[in-house]
């Protein structure tokens, strides 16, 4: 009891005897303010406390809960494989197989200079520029791109601190320059950058898929974990008409017509007859898509559909279509053929100059006679003509799918001067690819019904699922009637009296027409010093045509003929061609062909 | 102590109901200061004078049947306890045997989906390299090496005996042997 107190002082309530207070000596107002204090202290840390808590949990609680779960997700991307480029038969022009990107993060790496010495090597990359590489101030440094799996299974087994892998698929063309033209090539992004690999970029490229998976410290995933994965959707395979063999026949015998020391430029294409679908299509030089990266960037093209030139001689076939579509002459028409002719402000002559000859129109076609082609489509009418070119596909894209195609040039024939109404109908003032000429002689062949030429047969998805290509527009140029005239004409040019014996082949009649047209000389715009283009178009088995075989060389320091020299060509890709397929000989003998007027 | 305390206080009340009071009188700041004394000794002595003389000061007593059910943890009922408790027990060891053993094999099981992923893996790329020799080695190029290094040469044109529809069979094209001489292969 405590008697130190002041009188009036002590109102405890508490009990004599018990535990002191010890707030005994202060007032009632003193220890109401303390109190006050207190709990305004003790309100204060426990708001402060639960506020912030409540930031944690209410305010940034997603935030934190994300950021934690991100630190244990790993996400993986998953590399779709890009679809393969077939021939015909399923062998490949273009494929891609599973490679790595070989990544640092050099902030990890212990001993740049040892890391590099380890790896350059391996990966076929000089030792100094590694050892640069490593010691950037950076935390991703790409040491080497599509690394094959061996090598990085050799890198991973050096258990290399801060080395890693990234899904880098590598594209190959196993065939090499053998379809290159065609097939085209990937740049380094994977993106498709020319032939079918532009064309179809979008259905070859696929989907790049990833997976999440939750990991624990070891980097291990956690068996109950987070683990998703949104799978890669490969790209789908593009399967073409063309034959790999009857391409690699075709390219190595232009590789061969390119070193007779003439010739610059080679090209070749092959279509079948009934489809209109090209079975070989290739230029020499060519490229390897493989290499593109190191090829002169001039090359990089496809110069069967890019490439334009005056076809000569074999514009006739179009010309004497006309004429006999229109009935203005049959095969045996005789005319009195001059060796030179008036048009406009020139005089177009004959290869040689001679005195006038009583040609029939398969003579004229035989022997190739300017003169006897301008009276013929002078009779047809500039008007017509142009019709008949137009409809045989010439001044307009084929349609194939392949980038960049030219639609050649062909004046409209109202513009035509005098002599450009008289160079047209012999393929001079007139501007073809390859693939145009082609198509006119696979018109002719497949009985006057021109197929727009087409190179992708089919897409094959994933899963296996085949769309076929779309059927080509096809449309009757001439009566079936004119189409066979014209063949049988046609025959008589290979024939021994007509311009191109040379395209003659073993068992096989064959039909065709050469050209020697004259070269514009780029450096000039003119004709001088410009050399020639040969060319050679013809189908066989003349009596059952099956493939149009068309050759043009271009050959600026020579002035042999399309006879001579292109002729050859066409019959080695052709008996290929025929021999491969199995195609049986010609049951029926040549025809003698009448040639000249009585 | 408890038992003795019981036992003490039980055996005079038979004898007096003075020594009872006397008990009980004892008892009283017992009762009163409940942290001395224990409530179950309270209860015995209340009833025991309840019996033979009511008395006023006596009314603690419902305190003591407020401690009736305490008797309760003797022998036999920790017994009737006994198997809650061990099934309680039974349960948690169970359900973290249980845990430990599917955890295990769940463990186990991603070890080896991760391990047969990486023999996946592996397969695959063995699948891709035969893949690309075959491919590499049937392109038309490396045939045409091949076949000249194995001494073969380009056919010549081919001859077809076409069989009509008679049965005469007709022979189309010129057989011939193949040109070029034979180098290499055996």
């Amino acid at each position: 009891m405590p008697n130190t107190v002041r009188p009036g002082a002590f109102t405890s309530r508490r009990a004599p005897g018990s535990r002191r207070s010890g707030g005994a000596g202060l007032s009632v107002d003193q220890r109401g303010l303390r109190n006050r204090w207190g709990l305004l202290l003790m309100i204060t840390l426990l708001v402060l406390v639960v506020g912030r808590l409540a930031v944690l949990q209410g305010v940034d609680g997603a935030a934190y809960a994300n950021a934690a779960e991100q630190d244990r997700l790993r996400t993986y991307p998953i590399a779709a494989l890009r679809g393969a480029v077939l021939d015909r038969d399923g062998n490949p022009f273009a494929y891609t197989v599973a490679a790595s990107r070989v990544v640092a993060d050099p902030t990890v790496v212990t001993h740049p200079a040892r890391t590099a010495r380890a790896l350059a090597t391996l990966l076929d990359v000089p030792e100094p520029e590694l050892t640069k590489k490593l010691s950037q101030d950076n935390r991703y440094v790409v040491l080497a791109a599509q690394v094959s799996p061996e090598t990085t299974d050799a890198i991973d087994e050096l258990e290399l601190p801060g080395i890693s892998f990234e899904d880098d698929p590598v594209r190959l063309y196993p065939a090499g320059t053998v379809g290159g033209q065609v097939t085209g090539f990937v740049g380094r992004d994977g993106a498709g950058l020319a032939g079918i690999e532009q064309t179809f970029d979008e259905e070859l490229a696929g989907t790049d898929g990833h997976r999440r998976v939750e990991v624990g410290s070891g980097g291990n995933p956690i068996p109950s974990g987070i683990d998703e994965s949104t799978p890669a959707t490969d790209g789908d395979t593009v399967t073409l008409t063309l034959d790999q063999d009857l391409q690699y026949v075709t390219e190595q015998r232009l590789g061969e017509a390119c070193q007779d020391g003439a010739t610059t430029r080679a090209s070749a294409v092959v279509l079948d007859v009934h489809t209109g679908s090209v079975v070989a299509m290739g230029s020499c030089p060519g490229y390897d898509p493989g290499k593109y990266s190191t090829t002169d960037p001039a090359l990089l093209g496809n110069p069967v559909v890019s490439d334009v030139f005056e076809p000569g001689s074999v514009m006739k076939g179009v010309t004497l279509s006309a004429a006999i579509e229109e009935g203005v002459a049959k095969p045996d028409t005789v005319l009195s053929v001059n060796g030179h002719i008036d048009a406009g402000d020139r005089v177009v002559t004959d290869a040689h100059d001679h005195d006038p000859i009583d040609w029939t129109v398969t003579g004229i076609l035989a022997k190739s006679s300017n003169v006897g082609a301008i009276m013929l489509a002078r009779e047809v009418g500039n008007e017509k003509l142009e019709h008949y070119l137009r409809a045989f596909g010439l001044g307009k894209t084929t349609g194939i799918e392949l980038p960049g195609e030219s639609a050649g040039i062909l004046q409209d024939s109202a513009d035509w001067t005098g002599s450009r109404a008289a160079n047209v109908p012999i393929g001079q003032g007139v501007s073809v690819t390859t693939l145009q000429m082609a198509s006119i002689y696979q018109t002719i062949a497949n009985g006057g019904v021109r197929i727009e030429p087409r190179i992708v047969k089919s897409l094959t998805a994933p899963g296996g699922r085949v769309t076929k290509a779309p059927d080509p527009a096809s449309a009757r140029v001439i009566s079936k009637a004119t189409a066979d005239q014209m063949a049988y004409m046609l025959e008589a040019v290979v024939g021994p009296k007509g311009t191109a014996p040379l395209g003659q082949i073993e068992g096989f009649r064959v039909a065709g027409k050469t050209g020697t047209a004259q070269r514009a000389n780029p450096e000039c715009n003119c004709y001088e010093g410009g050399g020639y283009v040969t060319t050679f178009v013809g189908f066989a088995p003349a009596d059952d045509p099956q493939y149009v075989v068309a050759v043009d060389l271009e050959r600026p320091t020579s002035s042999a003929e399309g006879g001579q020299v292109a002729a050859p060509v066409f019959a080695d890709i052709m008996r290929y061609a025929l021999t491969a397929d199995g195609v049986v000989p010609s049951g029926t003998p040549r025809p003698d062909f009448v040639l000249e007027g009585p | 102590m408890t038992s003795r305390a019981t036992a003490r206080v039980t055996a005079p009340s038979t004898r007096t109901s003075t020594f009872r009071t006397s008990t009980s009188r004892t008892s009283t700041p017992r009762t009163s200061t409940p942290r001395t004394g224990t409530p179950r000794v309270t209860a015995r002595s209340t009833r025991s004078a309840t019996r033979s003389t009511p008395r006023p000061e006596l009314r603690l007593v419902p305190g003591g049947t407020a401690a009736r059910p305490r008797r309760l943890p003797t022998a036999a009922l920790r017994h009737r306890r006994a198997p809650y408790v061990l099934l309680v027990v039974a349960l948690l060891i169970g359900t973290t045997l249980g845990l430990l053993v599917l955890n295990t094999a769940i463990a186990v099981d991603s070890l080896k989906a991760t391990q047969l992923r990486v023999a996946n893996a592996e397969r695959a790329e063995e699948v891709q390299r035969l893949e690309q020799q075959v491919v590499s080695g049937s392109t038309p190029a490396e045939i045409a090496r091949a076949a000249s290094a194995a001494g073969l040469v380009p056919a010549g044109p081919a001859a077809y005996l076409v069989v009509g529809p008679d049965g005469e069979s007709v022979l189309r094209g010129t057989p011939a042997p193949a040109g070029g001489d034979a180098e290499g292969g055996d």
